[in-house]
């Protein structure tokens, strides 16, 4: 037994069951989707139903008077597919390709079934796993270092949402047809059925098995609890979210305009020089290094104006894939930038220059370093910026990098004579590069009336670049000399047991006499 | 490229020039026309006809009018007009055209 609802197709009226009355409707409804481009539609439409009726009435007798799926289907078989009635070459074309990707599954954000934003459910899908292990591996990331957050956010955008049946359809990776759109349609209806289904069975069970009910209304109770728990604090994510995304790109706004008044813009032609191997330009650099890192937080913002607001966009997806592809080209830039940058830093050099220090036993020998004062006003370093860099103009107004990486070793021998070696370093692509750096790194010292000056700086010519220059200087005093160091030795050889050093901090200002492998403290208190 | 696409884009662009052709001795209703086509094996699910009918019928090739069935609804009966037998005519010279150059082509291949 079928129940059956009368129609009026065309003008003329009929019986038709009601599994083929769904079937007709869903058929009619494709036919009409298919043709969205073409002008005129409801006058095809009214064609087709027009044709419709009258296939119906041809097989209408007397022995068989309702219209059964039976005939809708033979119908559909003469008319054709929905796709049939496209007759646009271009159109066809895209069904056509719709067609081969039909059997393939497609990767689509469903919305249907979406915690946030759908993305785990359609992974889901995609991968034919529950949606519940995507999202445990989401919340696992979001652990471990917030990658999750970043990644989820890109995949957000980039996974369009499946919004149509066909994508619904091509998202769970059936072909599109009439019969699996209606399949689904189905479905939508018995997930309907089955919840009326089961409100009904509730109340039944009201009635004769209250403990059980009792229980299951408590979890309903949680369950709704945690729902709405759960989405409050979806709303509170989002707030967090976007106040942290603004605020992270006012504060790198912020300090990239500092850095560049400080640091880029005015002595920027020098930091260049100094730093730059490639010929990308400075100003290029700092915006490609500007939007790598202002378009997470601005992706960040996004995801929290999306939380706060579901279902709404504030940027098309166009102008978010662009962001995204823009955000990758300033990274690789980045990354390329690096690399260059670092390959001229490969090879490190020495050069060694040894000198005769005319320093006998029980002489003694007054060290101290020199200072410049075109470079700097002190001969102490500051303690933040031992190896500092710094451009300056000489007399002759040519630039000159001048650099405090000086190391002060003191150490002895058995020769009677002491020496002074000067070993200058420096780095380059090639071994070759690095020496030339290294031999133009220009260092300087004064041995006057047993008083030897140390230049507390090195100056090279800017065209050589800053790439690490360093210059080493070894000071060895022959057996009971005695060492005379001025306080300013102090920051010149710290660390002096790393580096072999018999001067100890602490001990600058006292006579010392040299011993083989150490000094003896003259004047010491204790 | 699928040999059914291949064949069914064939058919469609030929489609128009057929309808035409049917419809130049006498008027016609949809399910005639989807006899001859039907019965030359020109077409083999109905649905494509009525876009295109319309869309004839809109550019101003073809006209309708409403006839009384004695079975069933009102049959919506095609002619052509005026600037349609003008259209089927130079369709016709390109059709020949178009056959003849094609069987140049293709014995020329089937020969090598």
């Amino acid at each position: 037994m079928k129940k059956t609802i009368s129609i009026n197709l065309a003008g003329l009226f009929f019986h038709i069951d009601e599994d083929a009355y769904n079937q007709l409707q869903n058929y009619l409804a494709a036919v009409k989707r298919s043709m969205q481009n073409e002008q005129g539609t409801s006058e095809i439409i009214a064609d087709i139903e027009a044709r419709i009726a009258e296939l119906f009435s041809e097989r209408i007798s007397s022995s068989q008077q309702v219209i059964t799926s039976k005939i809708v289907e033979d119908i559909i078989n003469i008319m054709g597919q929905p796709e049939d009635y496209n007759i646009d070459d271009e159109n066809h074309n895209t069904t056509n390709s719709e067609h081969t990707n039909n059997n393939t599954k497609r990767l689509f954000r469903d919305k249907e079934n979406a915690f946030v934003g759908g993305v785990s459910a359609g992974l889901g899908h995609y991968f034919g796993v529950d949606a519940m292990w995507v999202r445990l591996i989401w919340i696992l990331l979001v652990f471990g270092l917030g990658t999750g957050v970043l990644l989820y956010v890109i995949l957000w955008c980039l996974i369009p949402a499946a919004n149509t049946t066909a994508e619904k359809l091509s998202m769970m990776g059936k072909p599109i047809n009439i019969t699996n759109i209606e399949e689904q349609v189905k479905e939508g209806f018995g997930n309907v059925k089955e919840h009326l289904d089961k409100v009904t069975e509730k109340v039944k069970q009201q009635d004769f098995n209250a403990l059980q009910n009792k229980s299951r209304s408590f979890f309903e109770a949680l369950s709704s609890f945690l729902s709405i728990l759960f989405k409050l604090f979806i709303k509170v994510l989002g707030i967090l979210l976007i106040i942290s995304g603004v605020f992270a790109i006012i504060t790198t706004t912020i300090s990239f305009f500092t850095l560049g008044i400080f640091g880029v813009t005015i002595p920027g032609i020098e930091f260049e020089s100094l730093l730059n191997t490639t010929s990308i330009p400075l100003w290029w650099m700092t915006i490609v290094l500007l939007i790598s890192v202002i378009i997470p937080p601005l992706f960040v913002v996004f995801l929290g104006l999306r939380l706060l607001k579901t279902g709404s966009t504030f940027l098309n997806k166009k102008a978010r894939i662009s962001l995204f592809v823009i955000w990758v080209i300033a990274i690789l830039h980045l990354v390329v930038f690096s690399v260059l940058q670092l390959v001229d830093f490969k090879e490190k050099a020495y050069v060694t220059k040894i000198n005769e220090l005319p320093v006998t036993q029980n002489d003694t020998l007054f060290l101290e370093m020199s200072k410049n004062a075109n470079y700097t006003k002190l001969t102490y370093r500051d303690i933040f910026k031992s190896d500092e860099f710094k451009v300056y103009r000489d007399d002759d107004q040519n630039q000159l990098i001048y650099g405090s990486n000086i190391r002060l070793i003191v150490r002895s021998t058995n020769d009677s004579l002491g020496s002074i070696s000067v070993e200058k370093s420096s780095r380059g692509k090639t071994y070759e590069l690095a020496k030339e750096r290294a031999e133009n790194v220009q260092y300087g010292y004064t041995f006057d009336e047993n008083t030897l000056i140390l230049n507390s700086y090195f100056t090279t010519a800017i065209s050589h670049k800053f790439r690490d220059q360093g210059v080493e200087v070894i000071v060895t005093l022959p057996k009971d000399a005695v060492l005379y160091a001025n306080k300013n030795t102090y920051s010149f050889h710290r660390n002096y047991n790393k580096h072999q050093d018999l001067l100890k901090n602490g001990e600058e200002e006292h006579f010392l006499k040299v011993k083989s492998n150490t000094l003896e403290c003259l004047d010491c208190k204790n | 490229m699928k040999l059914e696409n291949t064949k069914a884009q064939m058919r469609k662009g030929v489609l128009e020039f057929c309808i035409l052709s049917v419809l130049e001795p006498k008027d016609a209703y949809v399910a005639e026309i989807l006899e001859t086509l039907k019965d030359a094996k020109m077409l083999v699910v109905e649905g494509t006809i009525y876009p295109l009918l319309t869309r004839l019928k809109n550019s101003g090739l073809l006209e309708y009018r409403w006839e009384e069935s004695p079975t069933g609804p009102p049959r919506k009966y095609y002619g052509l007009t005026e600037s349609g037998k003008l259209f089927l005519k130079v369709l016709n010279t390109t059709w020949n055209a178009l056959q003849t150059a094609v069987s140049v082509v293709t014995q020329n291949q089937t020969k090598k």
